[in-house]
């Protein structure tokens, strides 16, 4: 299963640490509705299968070499090192704001880490949230952020 | 199958979003003014160099002739230094308007999306509530 920091690995990228307690709860929460997800929404894993990492979302969720880290200080919602990576930072933004804030932000992150590169596939990322059932397609086509969903079309990514 | 239909699932959804070309999970600033409220200097620079790619491994640094300034004086060459998946894709040649965070080594720069940065050709109003309101700095010859 994809790892949480919880001060057993020192990333690679400075600013990514460990999570705190109180975070705890929110972040594996976040994990496990990722893998409900995966396993019941079926839009999902064809959606991410077709990014360019070729990997469903339950591939990627099993994958043990991908971390999951706190960032205590950055203004966005969250970040992956690079294209491809594995070291995906969730920033205290996301967790301000609330626990499916964090699920969307790590969902998108998955994308990223799926290969996609934004500029070269606009906004596929955050659509990665849409297609696993986590905003309206009525947000899409109107432009038009919902507070009741997670997925906000007006989030670069 | 599956994945064949993966693939056509997201290039149809791509095509129905043509959009400007973004990165990580964020939100633009609201105001020109909020963008300026944040950096460390703003700069209208053009692009001569880049070396790397900003969302790939090591990231990417720009080395770019600044034409205007504000917030605080700056060399009329700088480098300014992206990376993750937050990393602005600078174009050798173009023309930006960019807001600038101290930098990794002394005296470079970074920056990231979701800063206010654009291409300056897309940023007349920005630029206008700059020259306006802005505190113009100086643009210097590096020693």
């Amino acid at each position: 299963m994809i790892q949480i920091n919880i001060g057993d690995h020192t990333s690679s990228q400075a600013g990514y640490i460990a999570f705190p307690n109180n975070k705890l709860d929110t972040i594996r929460w976040a994990r496990q509705k990722a893998i409900w997800i995966a396993a019941n929404i079926a839009t999902a894993d064809p959606y991410y299968r077709g990014l360019p990492g070729g990997r469903s979302l339950t591939e990627l969720l099993a994958d043990r070499s991908i971390w999951i880290n706190y960032h205590p200080t950055m203004v966005d919602f969250g970040e992956t090192n690079f294209a491809g990576g594995k070291e995906i930072a969730i920033s205290n933004a996301s967790f301000r704001i609330g626990r499916w804030t964090v699920l969307a932000t790590l969902v998108h992150e998955l994308a990223h880490v799926d290969g996609v590169r934004g500029a070269v596939l606009p906004r596929a990322a955050e659509l990665a949230v849409l297609a696993c059932g986590l905003g309206k397609q009525s947000e899409r086509t109107s432009g038009v952020d919902d507070p009741n969903t997670p997925y906000n079309p007006n989030i670069s990514g | 199958m599956a994945t064949l239909f993966g693939r056509v699932l997201v290039l149809l959804v791509l095509t129905l979003v043509a959009q400007q070309a973004l990165a990580c999970r964020c939100l633009e600033p609201a105001s020109t003014a909020d963008a300026y409220g944040r950096a460390h200097v703003v700069v209208r620079a053009t692009v001569l160099s880049v070396d790397g790619v900003g969302d790939s491994p090591g990231g990417a640094r720009a080395r770019l002739r600044v034409e205007e300034a504000w917030k605080a004086d700056v060399a009329t060459e700088i480098v300014v230094s992206t990376s993750t998946t937050c990393a602005f894709d600078f174009q050798a040649g173009n023309d930006y308007l960019l807001y600038l965070y101290p930098g990794a080594e002394p005296g470079e720069f970074s920056t990231r999306i979701c800063v206010g940065n654009c291409l300056a050709a897309n940023a007349e109003g920005a630029l206008r509530w700059l020259r306006a309101q802005g505190h113009g700095a100086q643009v210097t010859m590096p020693r």
